[in-house]
């Protein structure tokens, strides 16, 4: 028995003694983690980095987050997870907010990045380089207060990373909330420090460029400005302290700025961007193309890009997909809607509502459902597939039922359901394979489907597959628009009318828009048709102080006057097409056009003072006692 | 079998020393309404809101008491002091400075069940609401009251909201009729129609109630609901 003991103990020791003989172990080094000196000694890593950085641009309303389109009148939501959102009235005040604890950590690493950039750490890079890193980070920088100003108004200003010193009282760390006016002046400074160390190349579309940082200064300048213009409408959404609120004086300098900003990206000849213009015989394929095409395309300014089989690819075709002729078991997730299509033009620039019933309320009747947006803003084909219109070569069953003389509707409740037609014997088709058809998801329950950014590579569909069209972040179009809503708001509207003409020109127009055609509401209808489903619209919407205005609770018709700015439009209409079932009349087997609520549709848009600017927690405001509650709330 | 009881013994410990591991539940009501002159004054659902503040936790973080459309709101809360406030987001109508803390905060000692009503001036107040009712057709006349007279505001629109439920406002209505301010002639004497649609499942009455906006005042004030047959 003693002997077991003194065996196991002496085992003990010998192990024990094993163990210390090795100190390296103690210094080993980590093979999990790099050191600050090993990852600034290889530009591979220092780009890493970056990447990350880049990566974590936060963003609203994209093809990853497309449900979120359908929380406004732009889209419906056609399926069972997203109908909430046509049910829901008002937003919490804290929509829209951030995460403080996210948002403030990716600041201090972006902060961090820029500290090192600058310290001897970097010092045998070449100057050029090391520059260009710089400029990048404090792009993104630039971006994240952009950001974060859109959504809470003015922000604690930091620029350099924070360091606790352990004393036990970290008071000093406080800050208190910039004025909104500081964010965007130091937004502005920035991009204006650091332009001429971006490279200035139209093909470099996933980085930093000089033309993005003047299209982002003149997106940043002209929200500044209206702000500082249209905030006098909205008095109660300020605070004394000017975290909200730009006063009314600073609105021209700001619009001086954008403009300034513009012009030069679109008039100086050392920047060779242009409106993507390939197709002139398919104007609306053309329009569709400028977010599919990634090669010879110097429209796009800035994007999110993805490539197939390398892990970074999106879903939105699989999800939006007609879902007549779907790849995957899923498809049109989202829906535009009738008060988006009715929006465009004709192309002789008057708007005109569609045509569907004479005064009488007796329909008219079309050969062909697509002869219904004859005519009209080639953008409008270009956004929104219409029923008629095919995609990879299909064409889409969008059609709701057949309608009898006395105006009986027979159709079905699932997709392309078959039933007897008054004097036949054979069951057929009543209803599209695209529906739409009430409550039931993936069919086009506006009657419409989105084109935009849709990928018509064969596979883009399938869930093993899915697709590489990138998220345009800037594209010179916008540049186009905030050149003239600047130059319009500083009075020079000739010069208004001519930036804007040029962007309708490539949409089919061929009337130009004389400077007294030139309106507010032109301004904002120009931005609406062109920039939808690209993440612009509760940004303007705010900017403008309009969107208490247009989502104003109230459960109002769809609108006769698309073209009005401030017309209330908060719940989203569809356009059901029918087949006329009248064996014999001239008009058999003709088009039919309803304008319906969709059953789906309950609630209506309520945006509240509270909402300009989201709610910042009480966690943040626990942990530091100097930032201000935002008004309304 | 033993060791069946002997787990069941076990599992009925453990919920016997449920009883230990947690706190008291909150153990006292605070009820009452926001009144004008005695009367409770109404409002949308949920659109005001009141905050309990309690000093001395670390961490401050308000108990949020919504008010029911009938200006009465309830809470359940532990015995203590607590700081009521109405947070000033557009409402239809100002608070009254208290004479303790001299601001509008209020003190309030709880401790056991309390009925406190709070006064406010409203801007306005809609009086003698008459409905009257032929085949679906709902009309209403009304008064409208100016209270605040200084620092008074204008009126915007009024509307009669109609809803299937008893919950009747901008967000709960099945049909509603509005007047824009330039179209009242009289405010002693303001009539408003809508028609009843069509309900499903099919009902011979209806709840509703009139609402007021004020310019630059986001939320409404109302008039009391009012069960409508027809």
């Amino acid at each position: 028995m003693m002997d077991r003991i003194s065996y196991i103990l002496l085992l003990i020791i010998l192990l024990g003694g094993q163990a210390c003989q090795d100190n390296r172990f103690l210094n080993e080094e980590p093979n999990d983690v790099l050191s600050e000196e090993q990852v600034w000694s290889n530009q591979t890593l220092i780009l890493g980095l970056l990447a990350d950085l880049y990566n974590r641009i936060p963003e609203y309303q994209t093809i990853e987050n497309w449900w979120n389109f359908s929380d406004f009148d732009e889209a419906f939501g056609s399926a069972y997870s997203d109908y909430w959102r046509q049910k829901n009235t008002q937003w919490n005040y804290d929509e829209w907010a951030f995460n403080w604890d996210n948002y403030y950590t990716y600041l201090r690493e972006i902060n961090l990045f820029i500290q090192k950039a600058n310290s001897d750490l970097a010092d045998w890079l070449d100057e050029n380089d090391r520059n260009r890193y710089i400029a990048e980070a404090k792009l993104i920088r630039a971006t994240l207060y952009f950001e974060m100003v859109k959504r809470v108004g003015g922000v604690p200003l930091i620029t350099e990373p924070l360091t606790y010193d352990f004393s036990g009282d970290p008071t000093y760390l406080e800050h208190p909330r910039a004025k909104e006016s500081e964010i965007y002046d130091f937004i502005l400074s920035e991009l204006e420090s650091i332009l001429d160390y971006l490279p200035n190349d139209v093909d470099i579309k996933s980085r930093a460029t000089q033309g993005l940082n003047l299209a982002m200064s003149s997106r940043v300048a002209l929200y500044a400005a209206s702000i500082a213009k249209y905030g006098v409408n909205t008095p109660e959404v300020s605070l004394p302290g000017g975290e909200v609120g730009i006063d009314e004086s600073k609105a021209n300098n700001y619009y001086r700025k954008s403009l300034e900003a513009a012009e030069k990206l679109l008039k100086s000849s050392i920047y060779s961007y242009e409106l993507y213009l390939e197709d002139q015989e398919d104007l609306s394929s053309n329009f569709a193309n400028i977010f599919l095409k990634k090669t010879n395309n110097r429209e796009v300014i800035f994007v999110k890009d993805f490539q197939l089989q390398s892990g970074v690819t999106n879903n939105f075709t699989v999800e939006n997909q007609p879902w007549s002729g779907t790849e995957d078991m899923e498809g049109g997730r989202m829906n535009p809607s009738l008060n988006l299509v009715q929006s465009f033009e004709k192309l002789d620039n008057t708007f005109e509502l569609l045509q569907v019933a004479d005064e009488n309320g007796d329909y008219y009747y079309y050969d062909n459902p697509t002869d219904l947006f004859k005519d009209r803003d080639a953008r409008l084909m270009g956004t929104v597939l219409v029923p008629g219109s095919s995609f990879k070569n299909k064409n889409l069953d969008i059609w709701a039922g057949y309608i009898l003389s006395d105006g009986t509707v027979i159709s079905g409740d699932t997709y392309g359901a078959r039933k007897v037609l008054p004097d036949k014997n054979e069951e057929e088709k009543v209803v599209g394979m695209d529906g739409p058809i009430n409550s039931l998801e993936f069919t086009a329950q506006s009657g419409f489907y989105c084109r935009k950014y849709l990928d018509p590579t064969t596979g883009s569909g399938q869930r093993g597959v899915k697709s590489e069209v990138w998220w345009v972040r800037y594209r010179l179009g916008e540049v186009y628009l905030n050149a003239a809503e600047a130059a319009f708001e500083l009075g020079d509207k000739s010069k208004a009318a001519d930036y804007i003409n040029t962007l309708r020109y490539r949409a089919g127009f061929k009337t130009d828009l004389t400077a007294a055609d030139l309106t507010f509401d032109r301004i904002v209808h120009e931005r609406k048709v062109e920039l939808a489903f690209e993440g612009h619209q509760l940004w303007d919407m705010k900017r403008w102080r309009l969107a208490h205005k247009v989502w104003n609770g109230d459960k109002v018709d769809l609108t006769q006057k698309p073209w009005k700015a401030d017309e209330v439009s908060n719940r989203v209409y569809a356009l059901w097409p029918y087949k006329y079932y009248n064996p014999g009349d001239e008009n058999d087997g003709k088009y039919i056009f309803k304008i319906v609520l969709p059953a789906e549709v309950t609630g209506a848009d309520y945006f509240r003072m509270g909402n300009y600017y989201s709610y910042i927690s009480d966690e943040v405001r626990n942990n530091n006692p100097l930032i201000v509650i935002n008004p309304n709330q | 079998m033993r060791s069946w009881i002997i787990l069941v013994c076990i599992f009925l410990g453990m919920l016997y020393s449920c009883k230990y591991d947690n706190y008291n539940e909150p153990e006292s009501f605070l009820t009452g309404n926001l009144i004008y002159e005695g009367e409770a004054i109404n409002l949308g659902n949920g659109d005001v809101i009141i905050e309990l503040w309690e000093d001395g936790w670390q961490t401050k973080n308000a108990i949020d008491v919504s008010v029911a459309q009938d200006g009465s709101y309830s809470a359940n809360v532990f015995n203590s002091t607590y700081k009521l406030v109405i947070p000033s987001s557009q409402n239809p109508f100002q608070t009254i400075v208290n004479e303790i803390t001299d601001s509008d905060t209020i003190i309030v000692e709880v401790n056991g069940d309390m009925h406190l009503d709070i006064e406010v001036l409203p801007y306005y107040l809609i009086q003698d609401v008459d409905f009257s009712v032929i085949a679906r057709d709902v009309s209403v006349n009304f008064s409208i009251n100016q209270i605040l007279i200084e620092d008074s505001k204008s009126i915007e629109k009024v509307y009669l909201y109609i809803n299937k439920g008893q919950f009747v406002d901008l967000q709960w209505n099945i049909a509603d009729a509005s007047m824009e301010a330039g179209s009242i002639e009289d405010l002693s004497s303001v009539t408003l129609t809508v028609t009843v649609p069509e309900l499903t499942p099919a009902q011979d009455f209806v709840f509703g109630r009139i609402g007021l906006k004020i310019n630059g005042v986001e939320k409404m004030i109302f008039s009391q609901v009012q069960r409508i047959s027809f």
